[in-house]
Formats: structure tokens, sequence, C-alpha cells
């Protein structure tokens, strides 16, 4: 599919607000910082609105758009230096199987999570949302709540667990596994 | 102490301590490897309530200006002349089209507004968003829903009361903190606080809800509709305000309705319908699929005349129906679907029963008559 290149304020705009989260979103997964993820897909479309006479994606938006934001995601782990050599391929490899698409894709993804975490009991919840979400360690979780460490973890546990079973997010197959996972680094 | 291995073999316990110390795992095995990958991406979902396209657009314009500055004083001209040039050419290729045959594809423009009880008033949007985190409670929006969870220290605050406000358009889907999930239909409002205290769950509703009261006998939920009200112990029920009438429908439980002096209560498929005129309380037993297939996103109709079909439409999608002949206003139609995204699809559905039926749309006004 031959995309055209949007020339236009108006049509980049509408190109930047449909794609803009769910790469905020791609970058974090793999930066684990929400600035530095704003930067990079700043960086992504700063560069793509100055090459926007030059380039000719073959492909659609959405892919070249995933595919460059990852691999500049990547790139910063790899300049920050707090981040193993190793890790880094096996973060690239997660990262493959998060491929967040536009807004809608998100709606739904957003929309299926929240589902599945209305159903859990109140007490998991909470305790799911402190770690995942407020990044609170399991030992403070414990302290503030007045349960034990253990506790904290069969709750994330079994959070995740349910939301594996709940969420269509998280369908992967083996083959696209044993793909990504022998797949050298692109650089 | 450890956790036990679960049916896959997998060392949870390993995700786990990965997860808290943001550090990768070694030697994860296949299913290691997919736990770990859907915990990021929940992770991931979770932080995108924290990105705005609207906020990333604003510093991408700024920081483009930036660049510009610098090399492209020279291009502007140049620019200036070809978009005189292309919009001259574009009206040489595509004429303005001048009166054309219009079809009922627009969508409802309004917003759902929230008001929350420090004053705030927040449109809400389709991305998902935190919206609220304070010591009465949590509050996060996403797709059609708004989800409150209690903080559980608001003792001291007295009792704060957030508005919700759907306007015509979609139906939304709220978790209020103490688990009870209302549905809420297009054109409606309701009043709540954001956590509940004291001896009963207060709520005020305007338009439509439907209601699936968390169980707590010893807080009864109170729905007031002006001056009916209707007390429920744990239990599903729908009430309907849009008119002259406050129609309460029970779906299981029990519940108890009261207008003025008056009282009755309800079993499941039961109906109370209180005339808000004369505050005249009845009851009947009705088919409960025309006052619940709204909150699973179909319409539904049985027999019902084109004019209150069309008043129903008008409320799902912001369009005003004219009848030509008030006898078709009287037609009966029957008609059991899921909602279409856009009104048109409903028109055609009418045209299949009747293909006589004009529908002569002008942009947001409808004028049915018979060929």
């Amino acid at each position: 599919m031959h995309q055209p290149m949007p020339d236009d304020n108006a049509s980049f705009e509408e190109l930047f607000r449909k794609h803009f989260v769910a790469l905020c979103t791609i970058a974090y997964y793999v930066v684990e910082d929400k600035d530095a993820a704003r930067d990079i897909v700043q960086d992504f479309f700063l560069d793509y609105w100055s090459k926007r006479h030059k380039i000719r994606i073959t492909n659609d938006f959405k892919s070249y758009a995933t595919g460059a934001v990852r691999y500049l995601s990547i790139d910063y782990l790899k300049r920050s230096g707090r981040v193993k050599l190793e890790d880094l391929e096996v973060i690239d490899g997660l990262s493959r199987h998060f491929t967040a698409e536009d807004r809608e894709w998100k709606e739904a993804c957003y929309t299926a999570l929240w589902k599945a975490l209305e159903q859990m009991p109140e007490q998991r919840r909470k305790v799911f949302l402190m770690s995942n979400q407020d990044k609170i360690k399991y030992k403070d979780i414990a302290e503030q709540l007045g349960i034990s460490v253990n506790t904290v973890k069969t709750h994330i546990r079994l959070a995740l667990q349910f939301l594996r079973m709940e969420c269509k997010w998280v369908m992967t197959t083996p083959v696209v596994f044993l793909l990504c996972w022998k797949m050298p680094l692109l650089f | 102490m450890q956790l036990p291995a679960d049916d896959t073999g997998m060392d949870w316990n390993k995700i786990l301590e990965s997860l808290d110390e943001a550090k990768i795992p070694e030697d994860m095995t296949k299913e290691e490897f997919f736990a770990m990958s859907d915990a990021r991406a929940a992770q991931a979902l979770l932080a995108a309530q924290d990105f705005d396209e609207s906020a990333g657009w604003q510093e991408f314009t700024y920081l483009r200006g930036q660049r510009r500055l610098r090399h492209q004083r020279i291009i502007r001209l140049a620019v200036a002349a070809s978009v005189v040039l292309a919009l001259g050419a574009g009206l040489w290729i595509f004429p303005p089209r001048n009166h054309s045959i219009q079809t009922a594809d627009a969508l409802p423009a309004g917003k759902v507004r929230l008001r929350t009880s420090d004053g705030r008033s927040i449109e809400l949007e389709k991305q998902a968003r935190s919206i609220q985190d304070n010591d009465i409670a949590k509050i996060n929006a996403g797709g059609d829903s708004l989800v409150y969870t209690a903080t559980g220290k608001a003792k001291q605050h007295g009792i704060q009361r957030d508005t919700l406000d759907i306007p015509r358009g979609t139906p939304f889907q709220l978790l209020l903190a103490d688990g009870t999930r209302v549905w809420l239909n297009a054109e409606s409002r309701l009043i709540y606080p954001a956590a509940f205290q004291g001896l009963t769950r207060e709520v005020f509703l305007e338009g439509e809800g439907y209601f699936d009261v968390a169980p707590d006998p010893s807080h009864p939920f109170l729905v007031h509709t002006g001056n009916i009200t209707t007390k429920v112990l744990g239990t599903a029920f729908n009430i309907r305000a849009y008119d002259a009438s406050v129609v309460t429908t029970l779906r299981s439980g029990k519940v108890q309705v009261t207008a003025g002096s008056a009282s009755l209560q309800l079993q499941p498929d039961e109906q109370a319908i209180v005339h808000t005129r004369n505050g005249d309380l009845q009851k009947r037993t009705v088919d409960s699929r025309d006052y619940f297939a709204w909150i699973q996103g179909d319409l539904y109709f049985d027999g019902a005349t084109l004019g209150s079909i069309t008043e129903t439409l008008s409320r799902y999608y912001d369009y005003r129906f004219v009848f030509d002949d008030a006898a078709i206003a009287a037609l009966r139609f029957t008609l059991d679907i899921p909602r279409p995204e856009r009104l048109q699809d409903v028109l055609a559905q009418l045209n299949k029963s009747r293909e006589d039926l004009r529908f002569q749309v002008d942009n947001k006004t409808i004028t049915i008559s018979i060929h």
C-alpha cells in the first residue's frame, strides 16, 4: 500500500495525533521512562517532517513508525548505558510482541485492560495498580497496606494471570516468538 | 518463602522480582518470556494515560519552529506561491458541488462532561487518562467508561458530589467507588459522591440509567429521580425518566419505589410507572428486553410507533425528525439489531420493512414522508 506523504500541516497534524500516544506507549515499553518516551517520539516526528519530501513509505505509516520508534528506543537504552547488551537483545525481542497500532487500537486495549481490572477483587486491583502504575516497590506496598510482601506478590501474580486470560492483546504465538527470538538486532 | 509454580511450570518468582527491580530476568523459558512480555505490555498501557496528543502536538510545533527558523526563511515565499497555485488548480479540478442527496452519516458531536466536587469541569475524550487521584478517590477514564476507586481517607470531607453529563450520542459506563456499575444512556445526567459515606448510598438521576448495585445491606442504595425515590439493597434495574413519567424496571433482586406518600415493591420483570404530573403510581409486568437491550448496545423496538422510535434515535444520533404527515408517526415497526454507528444504517433497516418510506436529510433534520 502506498501512503502519500502528508505535505500540508493539517493532514500531518492528523497523522501525528492519531499515532502519538500509541508510539509513546511503544517507546515506554522499551525505555520505561515517560519523559524519555515522549522525547523519542518527538525526535521521530521531527525527523519525519524534515524528510517529508524525500521519504516514500512503501508500507503503511503505522508499521514504519512502529519500527522506527522501537529502533530509536533501543538505541536510547544502548546509549544510556544502564542496560546490559544481552538484556537489550531480550528487550528488543519482547517489544516485538507489543505492536501498538494507533488510537483506536490503543483504546480497545485500554478498555479491555480496565474491564479486566474492574472484575478483580478490590484489594488485588489496588495492589496491582500501586506496583504497575505508581511503581511502588512490593516492600512499600506491603507496609502501606499492612499485608505481607508475599501476599503482595501473590496478588500481582494472580492479577497478571487473570489479565493474560482476559485480554486479547496478550495473544502471542510460538511461531512469532521463535522468529523474533532468533532475529539479530538491526544495529 | 517462594510462590508455588503454576501449571505452565514457569517461575513466577523470577518474573515478579525482576518486575519490582525493573530488571530483565536471566535464562527465561518460552512461557516466562511471554509472561514477561504481557506484564510489560500492561505497564505500558497503564502509562499510556499520561501521554497526551494535544500536549505532544504543541511541543512538536514549538520544536519544529525552532528548527525551521534556522534554515527555512528563503523557502517560505516559494511555498506561499505554490500554495496559491495549488489552490487554484484544486478549484479547477474539483468545482464546488452544488446540491446533492445527503445521507445521515454525521456522528454526534457532544462530549461527555464530568464536573468534580472541587469545581473542575472536564470534557472526556475517547483517550484514556487519569482524572483525579486524591485522598477521596481515584478516577480513571478510558473509552466509554469512568472508574472510581475509593482511597478511603475521605471521612472529614463531608459529602462531595460529582456530576456526569452524557450528551446525545453513545451510552456511557461508570463504576462507582462502592463497586456499583451504572450504564448511563444518551442525554442523561448522574450526580453521585466520589466516595460513599454515611448510612445510605444516594445518587440523583435524570434521563435513563441501568444500575447493577453492589450488595451492601447495611448501606441501602437510593436513586432519586425528581421526587421519586428507588431504594435498593443489591439488585439490577433500569430507570427511564426522559419524559412525563419515571419508569423503573426490575431485572433481579428487589426494589422499593416511593413517590410522595405512595410506595410499592417490585419483583423481577415488574415495572413501576410514576406520572410526574400527578404522582400517580402504577405497577405492571413487562417484556424486560425493551428496557435492558440498550446496555448491551442493541436497538430494540417491539411494535413501537415510528414516533417513539425516532425519539430514541434522536438521542443516539443527535438528529431531529419531522413527519410529513402525522399518520406516519403512528406506523409501527419491530427492530432488534446491534446499534449501528451511523443513523443511515438504521434508516436503511426501516426501509427494508417499508420500502415506500422516504427519509430526506437536510443537515441535522430528517423529514419522513411516504411515496
